[in-house]
């Protein structure tokens, strides 16, 4: 970690002054100045949470909470330090652009410092672009849903993510289009003891789709590092959004994130969240169905390996009638890592004919390991139905045989029961990621037969 | 396989709960859990169900079944079924309904010329049993 060129850093630790001197460092309009401040004063008074992954590790005061490697957004990856691009061509960034990406935003630590948009996205009125961007170019919008869907005082994180958020993306998609292609970003700790606060708003008018993607991978440091996101998505009546998620931080770092969606008459609200790294992970993906109608699907993943705790799931909240939800979830618990299925299915008074499944399945590949399911459902209409099923086991005897008798090797065999059972999630990833989670899978499970 | 039922029936504008921490401290235990409840009008019921196995514990094969009849207007219930697994040589597993009576098995008994409400009754009796 030596040779850093960063144009800014702030100071370890967080105070008041910190707060104000990111909010200046960005040129702020005043109103998101209060918002950092007030969210600040609600982060010192929350507690911790007492209730899922041990957080003690986590010490604020070791933290830097804003660095800029670079002054000015980047468009070309011509113009782009070396440094920077060495960095990006080893997560091959460029291989991944020449296919379908419909754009790239790449975080280089807590700015996006490389974006290329098509032209037939702003064509069409699509906005797609750093979150700092979008607070200068598109003030009116920003300030009237940033932080409407998940309030500062939401959770301690979410109000530390408010006092210091940097980066992340903006989106929104007109009335009645649809974007083909994935809108990505990738985003990427890269200095030790470095948190990374990014903040993604995004926001889908009636009947317009998009599909935004976020891949997180890095590499491993000798200091615990916090990331602590905030995702908000707001779906128009007969909206679509699908956000997917593949998260590799490397396994010393704190991944507690935020992320809900509000969705409205008719509209659709898809999580597709992958789990693979960190040392920490409590993430549980909302969805308020706030519209008549209105639908939501989590498909939730965790490959908990040694010393990993990954406490995830998924929320479904139903406030209106006819509103549909679903919650398929899938773990790996190896090596003594430990995954939690945590979720909550709530049928508000008044949402009648609301109804609600959730599929959990986890497997528990040698007996250091752990797995829990911790499941609310709270049904508080007479008239909707709700399901829940949950099961834990050890991977088939019998489909083991098989697999052997048909001549594959033992750790082949278990490799390729583990990736059926996952399957039904990864095929929901876009190709690329698929084939990267098979194998990400695989090179995880090695040395897990003895 | 052994089982063992916990039935529970809240009625009008009462509130209850029932909660059961199933440990597994040894090996060699095939056994299903049911818990079933019907919830009046305007009722409340708060239903907990926990499986919890240690560690080194081998050949265990539980189920826990939770399911709930919402009988009426205002009829809610929370339930949370749990799971804590620190072994891999065993299979354990949940399921979870909250409900109503079923339209097609009312239907059948009304069109043989039961009175409605003879047939709810029948059929909360049968869901109980």
């Amino acid at each position: 970690m030596k040779n850093k060129a960063y144009v800014f850093r702030a100071k370890k630790g967080l105070d008041q002054g910190v707060v104000e001197q990111i909010s200046a460092k960005k040129q702020e309009p005043e109103w998101m100045r209060d918002f950092r401040l007030r969210a600040y004063k609600i982060f010192l008074e929350k507690p911790m949470p007492t209730w899922g992954a041990d957080l003690s590790g986590i010490n604020f005061e070791e933290i830097y909470y804003y660095l800029k490697p670079n002054e000015k957004v980047e468009r070309s990856w011509d113009d782009l330090p070396k440094e920077i691009r060495d960095t990006y061509d080893k997560i091959g960034i460029p291989e991944a652009e020449k296919k379908y990406l419909g754009g790239v935003k790449a975080q280089y630590e807590s700015e996006v410092v490389y974006g290329s948009l098509k032209k037939s996205l702003e064509k069409k009125g699509i906005i797609f672009c750093g979150m700092d961007e979008a607070l200068l170019k598109y003030p009116e919008m920003v300030k009237r849903y940033f932080g409407t869907i998940i309030p500062s005082g939401d959770n301690k994180f979410a109000a530390l993510n408010s006092a210091v958020w940097s980066g992340g993306s903006f989106i929104y998609v007109p009335k009645n289009i649809k974007v083909g292609l994935p809108l990505q970003a990738y985003f990427r700790i890269n200095s030790a003891n470095m948190g990374q606060f990014e903040r993604t708003l995004i926001i889908v008018d009636e009947r317009a789709e998009v599909h935004y993607v976020e891949g997180c991978s890095a590499p491993i440091y000798s200091d615990d590092s916090l990331h602590a996101a905030v995702v908000e998505v707001v779906v128009k009546k007969g909206g679509k959004c699908r956000y997917t998620t593949i998260q590799n931080w490397s396994t010393n770092v704190y991944n507690l994130v935020t992320k809900r969606a509000w969705v409205e008459e008719n509209g659709l609200m898809e999580w597709v969240d992958g789990n693979l790294g960190s040392k920490v992970t409590m993430k549980y993906p909302a969805v308020v169905l706030a519209g008549e109608g209105a639908r939501g699907e989590i498909l939730s993943m965790a490959v908990a390996g040694k010393g990993q705790n990954l406490d995830n799931g998924g929320k479904c909240i139903h406030l209106k009638p006819n509103t549909t939800s679903r919650i398929t979830a899938k773990s790996i618990s190896m090596k003594g890592g430990r995954s939690s299925y945590r979720g909550l299915i709530q049928i508000s008074p008044g949402a009648k004919n609301a109804r609600s499944k959730v599929m959990c399945d986890a497997l528990i590949l040698d007996g250091k390991s752990r797995s829990d399911t911790y499941p609310t459902n709270k049904v508080l209409e007479s008239e909707a139905i709700v399901e829940h099923e949950a099961t834990v086991s050890k991977i088939g005897e019998e489909q083991l045989f098989y697999l052997r008798s048909r001549g594959f090797s033992p750790k082949e065999a278990e490799t390729m029961i583990v990736n059926g059972f996952m399957e039904p999630i990864v095929k929901e990833l876009p190709m690329e990621y698929a084939v990267e989670l098979n194998r990400l899978i695989g090179l995880q499970m090695e040395g897990s037969l003895g | 396989m052994r089982q063992q039922v916990i039935k529970l029936k809240v009625g009008k504008l009462e509130s209850k709960g029932v909660a059961k921490i199933w440990r597994i401290n040894k090996s060699n235990i095939k056994k299903r859990l049911v818990m079933r409840a019907v919830v009046e009008e305007g009722g409340y019921l708060e239903m907990k169900g926990k499986i919890v196995i240690g560690k080194n514990i081998a050949d265990v094969d539980v189920f826990l079944e939770q399911r709930v009849l919402l009988m009426g207007v205002g009829a809610r219930a929370v339930v949370i079924p749990e799971l804590e697994i620190e072994s891999n040589e065993v299979k354990a597993g949940h399921a979870t309904s909250v409900g109503q009576i079923d339209q097609e098995q009312l239907f059948y008994l009304t069109s043989r010329g039961l009175t409605r409400e003879l047939a709810v009754k029948l059929l909360i009796e049968a869901f109980l049993a």
